[in-house]
């Protein structure tokens, strides 16, 4: 059984600190394996652990915007956190594949459901992807350290591309393997349509995840709250930021 | 410093910066979006392809499975002959 952390927004650096924190008590089994959804106190970029930062953002138009950036503990691309719904699992790795693709696609399985339930037709697309037609809806991004899996990703709402690649500087290359999207620019779309509003979104996530992991709902423990704030330090970093 | 770019078909795009010095990489420095864990090792695989021949792919192929197998590194989105094959893509344009 999981627990599932009341819906809240933070800032850029303690939505990555919780969720290193939190696999932090998961590890020493002082918490449930959890789930969670949350969102941006403004919006915010970040970027794959692996990833050059100058390569894959304009830090000129991030700072004249004042826009929070950081780097996050999982691989995966950079991403423009704006209008979206972003989620968390943190668990024991054996809860699901030790293939690190098969266990995408089961952790954005419960995701994809509720879109389904929606009348949004999503499917799965190796690596992390979740793609409405040929459009990605949800970028997903792992790591697993010490027996802990921590994935998280973003259900997109809509798309503000002027915004988005304003921060964002993709490299040209990112797609060329994919013969139906001509650039970057038209690879990402949103769930919203008429009828189907963020609220319809956030219930329908909440209700299938908590269904699929018997969810509980618990607020975090003290101890993940005080490392948390610490752990932002890091995440607030240039050192961290920059890191390659 | 030399810069190498390889979009893996079907997988996760990796960019390799190194100096190269008759052939052989140094400051071996490798990112992109793949999966990789634990984060902290992937400079353990950048330490690992110091000094070698940017061409010597049979080489760096072995290399790259002995470090991955050695200390217990997962990675998903490349693979040993994608790293061998963005070493020698080095010597393409500056940084």
């Amino acid at each position: 059984m999981f627990r599932i952390i009341p819906t809240q927004n933070s800032d850029a650096y303690m939505n990555m600190a919780l969720d290193e924190a939190c696999m932090n008590a998961v590890r020493e089994k002082k918490v449930k394996p959890t789930v969670r959804l949350f969102g941006w106190n403004t919006p915010s970029v970040t970027i794959g652990c692996f990833q050059c930062v100058t390569d894959e953002v304009d830090m000129a138009a991030i700072k004249e915007d004042n826009i929070p950036i950081t780097r996050r503990i999982t691989g995966g691309g950079a991403v423009y956190h704006d209008a979206e719904i972003t989620y968390s699992v943190v668990a024991p790795e054996e809860l699901f594949s030790k293939n690190i693709a098969t266990s995408y696609g089961q952790i954005v399985k419960p995701l994809m459901q509720a879109l389904n339930k929606l009348g949004v037709e999503t499917r799965f697309r190796a690596l992390n992807d979740v793609m409405l037609g040929e459009k990605k809806v949800s970028g997903n991004a792992q790591t697993r350290k010490g027996g802990v899996l921590l994935q998280h990703g973003t259900i997109i709402l809509s798309v503000n591309e002027e915004l988005m690649f304003r921060y964002l500087t993709p490299d040209a290359n990112k797609n060329n393997d994919k013969p139906f999207i001509k650039s970057n620019r038209s690879a990402v779309a949103g769930v919203l349509r008429e009828g189907i509003s963020s609220e319809d979104v956030l219930r329908a996530v909440r209700e299938e995840l908590i269904k699929t992991y018997r969810a509980v709902e618990q607020v975090w423990s003290e101890d993940e709250l005080i490392q948390a704030r610490e752990l932002a330090k890091k995440y607030a970093s240039q050192e961290w930021i920059f890191l390659r | 410093m030399q810069v190498a770019t390889y979009k893996i078909p079907g997988g996760k795009l990796v960019r390799i910066k190194a100096r190269v010095e008759d052939g052989r990489a140094f400051g071996v420095q490798i990112s992109g979006d793949f999966f990789l864990a634990p984060h902290e090792k992937l400079v353990v695989l950048e330490e690992a392809l110091e000094g070698f021949s940017v061409m010597d792919e049979e080489a760096i192929v072995e290399i790259v499975e002995y470090v991955l197998e050695r200390d217990s590194i997962r990675v998903a989105g490349f693979s040993a002959q994608d790293i061998a094959h963005t070493m020698s893509l080095l010597g393409g344009s500056d940084v």
